[in-house]
């Protein structure tokens, strides 16, 4: 038997000694009125660049790279970062990252946040874009000294809507931890398989739509942004079409769930609710 | 008669402090919550039976009451092997897990309630060194799997009792809100109780880490319900 084998069937033939493990840990350091980069190590696909551009006040800005273009099943991608003494760090991604088609493996994507006192953090990548087909687990966790500040948007994009593609079957699994002077203050998960499609049509799932974002604010000050993050997303009754948005705040924290019917209407809403947050930016690069 | 049917009446007696903890006339206050439902009824998401039926079964697969029989199944767990660390952990986990102040405050709520009340009028060891293990607040689900561990009672008949008044909740919300006849109510269920007997088996295998759900919507319902203009229910 013989079949043709097309480029989008890679995934399946990768063979186990090939898959990729990107691993990144670095810090950042507050000195005088800047924010420098501390220990880095790269290794695997994954690299950390620094543009000047990105660089604004006191804040110093990360790109993370992944040279590999992607994420298949049996990739794994280790993020690990830590705002030391004072920093001010923004951490972005170059691209959205994709996850592809899986063969059966699992894609394992971690990421550990450290904000140490006194200190900001951001970490805003841009989109993660789920194949159909794909297998992904991933795992947030973050530890945020008390009067630091952590910033987390996290926009999920459901299969490649453009070309009118689905997450139909394959696997996600999504935890957050998060937790503030050594307290777990936030916990989060999604799991999604078996019958995808057919979940997330649900009514109180996602009513068919495939865009999705969490934005979680810890800081002492996160509850007074609440009114003005409701505003700029059009709530309590003028949110834009093919959108579902809600806003809570409650111990320290400030969370947004965003629901979309895809890609646009959601980077909207991400770009309006950071901005409204009055403390933050959206990365240069997201313009590119 | 089916064998989970037989297993059940052969363990009958036992049962009994279930209906007591699960019934609405327990002191946790359960009427005074929706979990999003009030908003869900105002967008006209529920309209009629269908698709109460719809939401609810949503809920119980997807949603907050799916991960709470979760949480219900480990806090059992850790009581019945004696084992402090993960019982802590799992409070720790139970109360941090909500999506907005209003789900944390349902779930705190209730769990201090029926910590309070269990603890006074079915005394046990275990719920009276629970302050030793965990000093924070307690969450509905690992409460009620406490209880149940403390008393020997069995964990799935545990599970589907839990998940069955949770769905009795939120239909008798529904009821009032949209608003439904008794007949309806009834229907409903009736078909939640189905689901909540195969959801609860799943749930019992849930390991921590896959901890979670799908529901959206349900958990931006509950958002949306700080802000609606007029509300019968505090969630």
């Amino acid at each position: 038997m013989y079949a043709i084998e097309l480029p989008s069937d890679a995934a399946a033939t990768i063979p186990v000694e090939r898959r990729g493990h990107g691993r990144i840990l670095f810090e950042a350091v507050g000195l005088g009125e800047r924010t420098i980069r501390g220990r880095i190590e790269e290794s695997g696909f994954a690299r950390a660049r620094f543009p000047l551009s990105g660089r604004r006040r006191r804040a110093l800005e990360a790109v993370l790279i992944n040279t590999g273009g992607g994420l298949t099943g049996g990739d794994t991608s280790q993020t690990i970062i830590r705002a030391a003494e004072t920093a001010q760090l923004v951490v972005t991604t170059q691209a959205a990252e994709k996850i592809y088609r899986s063969d059966g493996a699992v894609t394992g994507i971690m990421v550990d946040l450290m904000a140490q006192a006194g200190t900001v953090l951001e970490w805003m990548p841009q989109a993660t874009i789920v194949f159909d087909g794909a297998r992904v687990q991933r795992s947030i966790q973050a530890e945020v000294a008390g009067d630091a500040r952590l910033l987390l948007v996290e926009p999920v994009i459901l299969g490649r809507t453009a070309r009118g593609e689905r997450f139909s079957h394959g696997e996600l699994v999504d935890s957050w931890r998060i937790r503030r002077a050594g307290k777990l203050i936030f916990a989060d998960g999604m799991v999604l398989e078996g019958d995808i499609s057919a979940i997330l049509d649900r009514r109180a799932c996602a009513g068919g739509w495939a865009a999705f974002a969490t934005l979680l604010l810890v800081a002492p000050d996160a509850e007074s942004r609440l009114d003005a993050v409701r505003e700029a997303l059009g709530l309590p009754d003028d949110l834009p079409d093919h959108l579902d948005a809600g806003v809570s705040a409650w111990d320290g924290m400030l969370c947004v769930r965003l629901l979309a019917r895809d890609g646009a209407p959601l980077e909207t809403a991400i770009r309006r609710a950071i901005t409204a947050l009055g403390i933050a930016e959206v990365p240069r690069i997201w313009h590119c | 008669m089916t064998g989970e049917e037989t297993e059940l009446v052969g363990a009958l007696p036992d049962l009994l402090p279930l209906f007591v903890w699960l019934s609405p006339a327990y002191p946790v206050g359960a009427f005074a919550y929706s979990h999003g439902l009030e908003w869900a009824v105002e967008t006209q998401a529920i309209v009629d039976v269908g698709s109460l039926i719809a939401w609810v079964d949503d809920l119980l697969h997807h949603g907050g009451p799916f991960a709470d029989a979760v949480l219900l199944a480990h806090a059992y767990s850790a009581v019945d092997d004696q084992d402090d660390v993960a019982l802590r952990e799992v409070l720790e986990l139970a109360a941090a897990f909500a999506p907005s102040r209003e789900r944390q405050m349902e779930t705190l709520n209730q769990g201090d309630a029926f910590i309070a009340a269990t603890r006074v009028a079915w005394p046990s060891p275990v719920i009276d060194r629970l302050p030793s293990v965990w000093s924070g607040r307690v969450a509905y689900p690992a409460a009620v799997g406490i209880a149940s561990a403390a008393h020997a009672l069995p964990l799935p008949a545990t599970l589907s009792a839990y998940l069955g008044a949770v769905a009795a909740n939120l239909i008798s919300s529904a009821v009032r809100l949209v608003p439904l006849g008794q007949t309806d109510g009834n229907i409903a269920l009736a078909a939640a109780t189905k689901v909540a007997r195969r959801v609860a088996r799943r749930a019992a295998e849930v390991p921590l880490v896959r901890l979670g759900g799908a529901a959206l919507a349900s958990d931006i319902a509950s958002m949306r319900h700080e802000t609606q203009y007029t509300r019968l229910f505090r969630s």
